[in-house]
């Protein structure tokens, strides 16, 4: 296989944790949970990171007991061919996420920075972009991510940071928003969005212990998440409700609102770099456990001559809708769908595993 | 089930659209479950108790052989020899058996001790040479020679003499050591009286020579030039001082130069360096050996580690790529390391090229291995990290603040020499509105007569400093320096004035340039001048998006490369312990351990307190 | 074995370039547009004036032809909206327009008041205009003040501009206003969106033509195109405009600005004059300050709602023509009793004003967004129509703390 077992550590765990759910970051989620639930928005980055951090711990406990990945496990509990549907249901998940993400990357660049750019060139050239790195291998996603985290964390605080002069803090209130009712229909929402984080799980024979892939769960989604969240409450300091639902890429206009003098003004285009870099690497890294999972399910050898055409496949499929507000809309229900493989699946096998195994013992930490 | 068409047609399919991958051996990786890693603990040997029995039983056995011989000098001096003689005998008999029951004990005793260093000398000729044979790790280690010779005399003396090559005087050996005792007066009787003294009073005509029982003298002088001689039935041997390495008769660094710390570099001949690393590290584990690569002309090859620090399968792996080179001659160090690298087609280096030997004698310490190739003045160390091309050679002899701003101006240095002329293309193509707008409004007035695009401009003036640094190396004397960069400045303020660049692009490519000289090592930067060009052009055609994608592409390749089977990234990614030398570098009273990355025999380099003056009470004397 | 990886580089690299050049431009291809005017014109159109940077100005590098002195140039297009307008700029100037480096957008007085919505709708979801263009109203038609506009000590107008709204702080007489703060005041729940003044003066010396002295204040109030004055460049910034809606329904003079200034917490320092205590033809000068933001409370629990306001000022004196020794404790009391009486007053006469427009300058509706706990509780209540009836109660306090160079002044000798 293309991986070694067992090598790789929390930093590359944590890259990966990131590079799943830091892409909700740079989309249009603030601006729509905004509008449906006013100032409350910035609890829901926590609810749906505490949702994601329990579903781990809950199948690293099943990892405790049953040796394998989700797949091998999912056998063990369920049945062959459970594990087989199970399998085709995450290559969907993934393959869905691929397809929606290369769409959106496409449709930001043509919105912010090459506006004039053809829109196959475009979504050729992430596919490009990703193919090439899905070649590298698993490891070097998340080694370049642990490398990068620091510069990327820098970037986003500092624009969120200097739109200082422009908080209001009052526009947080009234802190209940529309209603305490409406927390839980949207946190579903984020939460299927983050269901990518289950590549931990997937690749669990590849990290070292059931303790790391707990850390890099911990540590990984819930540093987005607090990012997220703050995110969330500039935003609404910064625009407030009514001017804040209008927008598009709320990220992105926070960073063009920055004007400290002169001469620090007009930051945007140095946001490129980032968002280019991260939407390509998670379009790799969902790639990637696409055809890892393919290739567990047809036992073939190797991915390496299924990688061109996958891509192709998946930029094709990405130009299917023909105008944005459809993809929104499409993304929206798709992500919400995600939900069960992100939530509800881990909760399935992890009462399975506590019925099966009554009498197993845990095994020790190696090492 | 019947083999009929059907499923021979299947499986004909299958084996055609089922791709099986080649069967290449998996590459080498530096890991941690090798079972001959680390020392063997000394404080957790087995059957404490028994070995406390063990020794209680020899001194007894000591204390009763010296009451003894107090027995026998009372009864002796004392003249009554014949009452006492039948008892003595018999007391004399006991002590002999009990000696033989009691030699395997002693035997035991004598194997135990790991460290030769506090034995003694025997006198047997052959477990003397033995014991040298394991403290300097013979034969592997070719450049300690042992001399076997007979002196003249009556009757002729059996000896042999240790030393090592290129660290010894050899005229001095000749003429004054191995003359005088090999082919003069046949007919003294050594063996009378005290025969060093002898030896070093009558025939040894040199101006030092001691005499010594223990091996941990003679190891430590022979390290430092010293020519040990040790003689047959006699349980000591001389020390004669026969230094004579080449020091300062060799060159200074030619491109390595260092403000503080010792000037000397590598020269051509194969002794003189490993003389040179010897005198730099005077342990008795620095292992030299020498591979001949080369089927038609055998050019010596050496490699160097020190034993008790190096992982042995790091150095089996190097002697195997180094022995599984099958080539007609092989001339240059850096055709040898094309020959063994992890990637020889990715321009990163994978080793480290250095002609100083204080930085080898550093690397070493660490646990690396150094190769030395003969006729090249370059030595290359394995493994290293993509972290150790940014540091330079007295990173460790200044204050760590100043090294600290050194090094991350270098660093600094690099990524503008990568990024910035594309970075500027980029905005000033694609993103306009990221410059302020004086600067931009100025920037585009003094475009209005050139008649070239942007980054055709760039292309030209980058070629032509390219032109200009290579012209640079080969004009002769003193002229060299002088063309280089004052010829582009100049070229630049030529091709302002004729209108055929605009100045920002003077500036930028100046900037690049010498950004570029900062970096430490010379691979490493003709590297980054190779992806800077490529850099450009996918700046000028998807802008902020090509950028941002290609150093995507060059962080993946980065941290996918390995050297000698340790990541290239380590310890940033995949996270080690490093001690605290990365990026950034710390007090010297605080380097702990070696890097972890490296999976050496002894992790740690020195205790946590280790200026131990620190923390005592000054005392008055 | 590279030849696979060759044939695939190249054919990355010829699709590349066959594809062309993805929207780049060169630097000396693009006409940068530096600020944009919008009257309203016959038949529905507007008046669009465009000023246009010329770039070898600032460089310094002669153009083929004649030097011209001038860093811009101005531009008027008749047209139905501004899209359209830079089509038919498009003809007018010889390389490609771009909006992006546009620092403000001056709206006639006249377009203004029919409201403001068509503008705004199509600058915000554009993406080469950014929320910190400063929104200007001038007093009589954009395009003679952009015409007008001869800075001297600035060569670019966008610096005059950038300049301007750095230092505006010096004195509060106008506001930087942005829009930003236009757009989140125009579309949130509470708060009325105001704008800058700007206007072309006659440079004849006389200012408007009945000014009210106000309290105790020696200075006179002034808008944009009143100030008395000579020389200079013609083109003013003083005042805000004050919007309800999208329509401009009103103007607030220098003073009435300053007061806006100290209630928003905006307010660094400034130097006023007041009528000495003691001996009312001679002023007194202070520089003064916040010394904290305003304390504004606002009591929701009757029909009319009962807004309160701390105010805390500390200052300096800078000249006491009369000699007095307002510096030691019992004469200072006088004068800060002036200061706090004339802030006092103008504060109070710029709520009024406000109140009689309808318009929540001030924004009061801020502070009682803790007081409920959903937002439809919130848009239940209705800030703005029970803003006009609300009670103001205001309390400031001054400190003179500092003295300047003097500690007391000697009198001049009689002879």
């Amino acid at each position: 296989m293309q991986y070694q077992t067992g090598r790789m550590g929390t930093a590359e765990g944590i890259g990966l944790a990131v590079i799943m759910t830091i892409t909700s970051v740079f989309s249009s989620s603030p601006s729509f949970i905004l509008e449906k639930m006013g100032p409350l928005a910035w609890v829901v980055p926590f609810v749906a990171g505490t949702l994601i951090i329990s579903a781990i711990f809950l199948l690293a406990y099943t990892f405790n007991r049953f040796p394998g990945d989700l797949v091998a496990i999912t056998e063990q509990l369920l049945g062959k061919a459970a594990a087989k549907l199970i399998c085709l249901y995450y290559i969907f998940v993934f393959f869905s996420i691929a397809i929606f993400l290369i769409r959106e990357l496409t449709e930001n660049t043509l919105l912010i920075a090459l506006p004039y750019v053809d829109l196959n060139i475009a979504s050729l050239w992430y596919g490009l972009g990703a193919a090439v790195i899905v070649y590298a291998g698993l490891e070097s996603i998340g080694r370049v991510i642990y490398l990068a985290l620091p510069f990327i964390i820098g970037l986003i605080l500092f624009s969120l940071i200097t739109t200082y002069p422009l908080w209001e803090v009052n526009y947080l209130f009234p802190w209940q928003g529309y209603g305490l009712n409406t927390l839980v229909e949207n946190s579903v929402g984020l939460t299927g969005m983050q269901a990518g984080v289950i590549i931990l799980t997937i690749f669990a024979p590849s990290f070292q212990t059931a303790r790391t892939i707990k850390a890099a769960a911990m540590f990984g989604v819930g540093g987005v998440c607090i990012l997220h969240s703050f995110i969330f409450v500039v935003f609404i300091m910064t625009f407030a409700l009514k001017a804040g639902s209008e927008k598009i890429l709320p990220l992105f206009e926070i960073a063009r609102l920055v004007y400290l003098n002169r001469y620090i003004q007009h930051i945007e285009s140095i946001f490129i770099l980032l968002w280019v870099t991260i939407g390509i690497l998670s379009i790799a890294a969902c790639l990637f456990t696409c055809l890892f999972l393919l290739s567990r399910l047809a036992n073939l050898a190797t991915i390496r001559p299924l990688i061109p055409a996958i891509t192709f496949i998946t930029v094709e499929l990405s130009r299917l809708p023909p105008d944005i507000t459809l993809v929104v809309k499409l993304a929206s229900k798709i992500y919400l769908s995600h939900f069960f493989g992100a939530l509800i699946f881990p909760i399935i096998l992890f009462i399975a595993a506590i019925i099966k195994g009554r009498r197993k013992k845990a095994c020790t930490y190696v090492r | 089930m019947v083999d009929n068409i059907v499923f021979k047609l299947y499986r004909s399919a299958k084996n055609i659209l089922g791709y099986q991958p080649p069967s290449i051996p998996s590459p080498f990786v530096l890991d941690e479950q090798r079972p001959y890693d680390s020392l063997p603990r000394v404080d957790l040997l087995p059957n404490n108790e028994k070995s406390l029995a063990d020794l209680a039983a020899l001194l007894r056995y000591a204390n009763r052989l010296q009451d003894f011989a107090g027995r026998m000098d009372t009864v002796l001096r004392s003249n009554v020899w014949t009452e006492h003689a039948k008892e003595i005998h018999l007391e004399f008999a006991a002590l002999e058996k009990q000696l033989s029951e009691l030699t395997p004990v002693l035997l035991r005793y004598d194997q135990s001790n790991i460290t030769h260093n506090f034995q003694r000398l025997s006198t047997s000729i052959s477990e003397n040479k033995k014991i040298l044979a394991d403290i300097y790790h013979l034969p592997r280690n070719t450049d300690i020679i042992i001399r076997d010779f007979s002196i003249a005399g009556t009757p002729r003396i059996q000896a042999f003499a240790v030393f090592i090559e290129g660290m010894v005087d050899n005229d001095f050996l000749n003429t004054s050591m191995f003359h005088p005792l090999m082919l003069f007066d046949d007919s003294r009787k050594l063996y009378n009286n005290d025969f060093i003294e002898r030896i070093i009073k009558e025939c040894l005509p040199s101006t030092q020579a001691k005499r010594s029982d223990s091996f941990d003298m003679l190891v430590a002088s022979v390290n430092s030039g010293a020519t040990a001689l040790i003689f047959d039935g006699i349980d000591e041997a001389i020390i004669v001082d026969t230094s004579g390495w080449e020091h300062r008769g060799v060159d200074r660094p030619q491109i390595e130069q260092s403000v503080q710390g010792s000037q000397a570099a590598f020269s051509e001949n194969f002794r003189i360096n490993t003389g040179l690393i010897r005198s730099m590290l005077r342990t008795s584990d620095l292992v030299i050996e020498t591979v001949k690569v080369g089927t038609r002309s055998q050019i010596n090859c050496a490699i160097i580690y020190i034993d008790s620090i190096a992982n042995a399968t790091l150095v089996n792996e190097t002697r195997r790529r180094i022995r599984g080179i099958a080539t007609d001659y092989l001339g240059d160090t850096g055709e040898l390391m094309q020959f063994i690298e992890d990637h020889p087609s990715i321009p990163f280096p994978q080793s480290l090229s250095t002609e100083r030997p204080d930085r080898v004698a550093g690397h070493l310490v660490e646990g690396r291995i150094a190769i030395l190739l003969e006729g090249n003045p370059f030595v290359h160390i394995v493994p290293v990290s993509f972290f150790t091309f940014f540091h330079s050679a007295e990173d460790f002899s200044l204050k760590p603040i100043v090294v600290n701003f050194m090094r991350i101006l270098r660093l600094f240095g690099a990524l503008i020499s990568t990024l910035l002329p594309s970075f500027y293309i980029a905005i000033s193509y694609f993103h306009q509105e990221a410059l302020p707008t004086e600067l931009l409004l100025a920037i585009a007035g003094s475009r209005e007569n050139v008649p070239f695009p942007a980054w055709f401009e760039i292309f030209i003036m980058e070629l032509s400093f390219e032109l200009i640094r290579e012209a640079g190396i080969r004009v002769p004397g003193f002229l060299g320096s002088s063309v280089g960069i004052v010829g582009a400045l100049i070229l630049g303020q030529a091709a302002v004035f004729a209108h055929i660049v605009s100045p920002i692009i003077v500036i930028i490519v100046a900037s690049t340039g010498l950004a570029s000289f900062g970096i430490p090592e010379y691979r490493m930067a003709s590297a980054i001048r190779i992806i800077r060009f490529i850099f450009l052009i996918l700046a000028a055609n998807l802008g902020l998006v090509g950028l941002a994608t290609l150093l995507l592409w060059i962080a993946i390749l980065l941290c996918r490369m390995k050297s000698f089977g340790v990541p290239y990234m380590t310890p940033v990614v995949p996270k080690t312990l490093s001690g605290y030398d990365v990026v950034l570098r710390g007090p010297v009273f605080q380097q702990w351990s070696r890097p972890d990355a490296l999976n050496v025999k002894d992790q740690r380099r020195q205790p946590l307190i280790s200026r131990v003056w620190k923390n005592f009470n000054r005392r008055n004397d | 074995m590279y030849l696979r990886p060759v044939i695939f580089v190249l054919c990355t690299v010829l699709t590349l370039i066959a594809a062309g050049c993805n929207g780049a431009q060169e630097l000396d291809e693009v006409a940068y547009i530096l600020s944009v005017g919008l009257d309203a014109a016959p038949n529905n159109q507007l008046a669009i004036t465009y000023r246009i940077a010329i770039p070898t100005t600032i460089s310094g590098v002669e153009p083929s032809q004649g030097s011209s002195k001038k860093s811009s140039v101005v531009v008027t297009v008749i047209a139905p909206t501004m899209t359209d307008g830079r089509n038919l700029l498009n003809s007018i100037i010889s390389r490609s327009p771009k909006v992006f480096h546009i620092k403000t957008i001056v709206i006639g007085e006249e377009l203004a008041r029919k409201g403001l919505s068509d503008l705004v709708s199509s600058v915000m979801r554009f993406r080469d205009y950014r929320e910190t263009i400063i929104l200007a109203i001038a007093r009589g038609s954009a395009k003679d003040l952009i015409v007008a506009n001869q800075p001297e000590l600035d060569v670019l107008p966008s610096r005059w501009v950038e300049s301007m709204f750095q230092s505006y702080y010096e004195s509060s007489y106008y506001l930087r206003a942005d829009l930003h703060q236009f757009y989140k005041r125009l579309k949130n729940e509470t708060g009325a969106p105001y704008a800058v003044v700007m206007g072309i003066n006659p440079l004849s010396g006389k200012g408007q033509a009945e000014n009210r002295p106000l309290g105790e204040d020696k200075g006179r109030a002034y808008i944009a195109s009143q100030i008395p004055r000579y020389n200079g460049n013609p083109v003013e910034v003083c005042g805000t405009a004050v919007f309800k809606g999208d329509k401009l329904v009103g103007f607030l003079d220098s003073k009435q600005t300053r007061a806006l200034s100290i209630l928003l917490g905006d307010w660094k320092r400034g130097f006023m004059s007041v009528e000495d205590p003691l001996l009312p033809t001679k002023p007194v000068n202070v520089n003064i300050h916040l010394s904290g933001k305003p304390a504004i409370t606002v009591d929701i629990s009757s029909a009319i709602p009962a807004i309160t306001i701390k105010l805390s000022l500390e200052g300096e004196f800078t000249a006491i023509s009369s000699g007095i020794n307002y510096e030691s404790e019992d004469y200072k009391v006088l004068l800060e009793h002036q200061v706090s009486n004339t802030i006092f007053e103008q504060i109070l006469d710029m709520l009024s004003v406000t109140q009689g427009l309808g318009t929540d300058v001030v924004n009061f509706g801020y502070y009682i967004r803790p007081l409920f706990n959903t937002i439809q509780a919130l848009e239940a209540y209705n800030w703005n129509s029970k803003y006009p009836e609300a009670s103001i109660t205001l309390e400031v306090e001054t400190h003179l703390r500092r003295s300047g160079l003097m500690r007391k002044t000697m009198p001049i000798r009689e002879d």
